[in-house]
């Protein structure tokens, strides 16, 4: 699998409209959602979907299977480019927030959510508020609303070491929750 | 000062989540990958699959799927991209093609707005093998940290604001030869590699590995036929990757490119590193 990626990226990078299509059918969905978890309306997400894909495609000639999946490395790209983006925009605190009810001000809940995709968002912004205050508080502004690590250790007073820390350990609690629940 | 030591394994598997999700910040990222390529293959096989675990974990997303036209736009919207670059590059015989849209810059600077540092990106030519090939003299070379400081650098624009247009100007021009320095303690990880253009009396100094210093620290010198090794550079290395430019070589074309190129410790004469 690796070495057809690395091929795959590698017509990417040369412009192969095919392999750009195969790359958005693999992946489109992920990016999308991490788009819209961090932009605040569909417009925005669907807007920067178009961005990421075109930033993959700057960048193919980059990947190195050896170093991480392809998976690893589209979310990655994605993921920088949308905090780029919501920093530029400067909407940031204003999208997913998890204090007070996560229903009321989650961007996800619109009329075009259907009730059991509602549900499940609702589910994981619990799940976000169930952790401990400092992870908790990390979650939301690191990986939530794209604050760097420095910034999050600067608003908080703590120690840099202490944040990642925390942002680790609720990254790695939510998952088990998640999988505590589904497994159910 | 010496570069950090590289991570444990427990410590690479608890910022696994983070270096993947893109929430290390540059200096860090190149320091997990750094001690990434440190890593036994067994540890780095199970990074590469936690990460993607982690990356692909739908439970940390929002259920949402995108509307069903999303699809044509997007593939339009890269069409024509592809296609724009295409038009505006067409008439340049290159190594690998630059790409539009590299140089995002968020303000976002750790290191100040002046040094040596160049963008890691713009090493990257089209193709992973022959980048690799083009940078390192050992072909086999498991990993290639600028590749990965370009990964962990891609949208943030720390670099970009520090770097002007020499590199690229090294990279795409068909004079310029490289000549890849080679450790003389084969237990060292330094690595450096020169990009010379013998007819402008140009050339640019690649470093990585180098430890950390405050001061310069290290010397580049030339030694020509039946001469004397000759200081040109003095340096010091602030990051695990560093670019310096050499200007106003004195010397003929072929001299340049014929002699031998050493890297020292200033201090102690140590030679580091060498051309031959």
């Amino acid at each position: 699998m690796s070495q057809q990626d690395w091929m795959l990226m590698h017509r990417v990078a040369a412009g192969d409209e095919a392999a750009v299509s195969e790359l958005y059918d693999r992946f489109s969905s992920l990016v999308f959602r991490v788009a819209r978890q961090l932009l605040p309306t569909q417009a925005d997400a669907e807007d920067a979907v178009q961005e990421v894909f075109i930033r993959l495609w700057q960048t193919a000639d980059r990947y190195d299977p050896r170093r991480a999946k392809l998976v690893t490395w589209v979310m990655l790209i994605a993921r920088r480019h949308l905090i780029d983006r919501l920093r530029r925009s400067a909407v940031r605190g204003k999208t997913t927030s998890i204090e007070g009810d996560p229903a009321s001000t989650s961007p996800n809940l619109g009329p075009e959510i259907r009730p059991q995709e509602a549900e499940r968002n609702i589910r994981l912004l619990k799940r976000i508020s169930e952790l401990p205050k400092l992870q908790r508080t990390v979650i939301e502004r690191a990986y939530l609303q794209g604050y760097t690590l420095r910034e999050v250790s600067e608003q908080l007073e703590a120690p840099l070491g202490t944040v990642k820390s925390a942002l680790s350990r609720g990254l790695a609690r939510l998952r088990e929750r998640a999988k505590a629940e589904w497994a159910v | 000062m010496t570069s950090p030591e590289p991570m444990t394994r427990q410590e690479l598997l608890e910022l696994a989540a983070l270096d993947a999700l893109g929430l290390l910040d540059r200096y860090e990222a190149a320091l997990y990958t750094r001690s990434f390529h440190h890593a036994s293959a067994p540890v780095q096989d199970e990074i590469v699959r936690l990460q993607a675990e982690i990356a692909s974990d739908e439970t940390l997303l929002p259920v949402d799927e995108p509307d069903g036209s999303l699809r044509e736009r997007v593939l339009r919207k890269v069409a024509e991209a592809i296609e724009a670059e295409a038009s505006e590059f067409a008439p340049l015989a290159t190594i690998g093609r630059r790409r539009r849209g590299s140089n995002e810059s968020d303000g976002r600077s750790t290191f100040g707005t002046s040094g040596p540092f160049w963008r890691a990106a713009a090493f990257i030519l089209a193709g992973t093998v022959v980048v690799l090939a083009y940078f390192w003299s050992d072909a086999t070379k498991a990993h290639n940290e600028l590749a990965m400081v370009a990964l962990s650098s891609l949208t943030d624009g720390q670099l970009t604001q520090m770097i002007g247009p020499d590199i690229t100007s090294f990279m795409f021009d068909d004079n310029v030869q490289r000549i890849v320095l080679k450790s003389t303690n084969p237990n060292a990880s330094l690595e450096a590699v020169l990009f010379i253009n013998p007819e402008t009396g140009t050339a640019f100094l690649v470093t990585n590995n180098f430890p950390q210093s405050l001061e310069p620290t290290f010397s580049v010198n030339i030694t020509t036929t039946g001469e004397q090794p000759e200081p040109l550079l003095a340096f010091m290395n602030i990051s695990g990757l560093g670019g310096f430019r050499l200007d106003s070589l004195k010397y003929a074309a072929n001299a340049l490119t014929s002699a031998t190129w050493t890297i020292t410790e200033i201090s102690s004469g140590t030679v580091l590193l060498t051309s031959i």
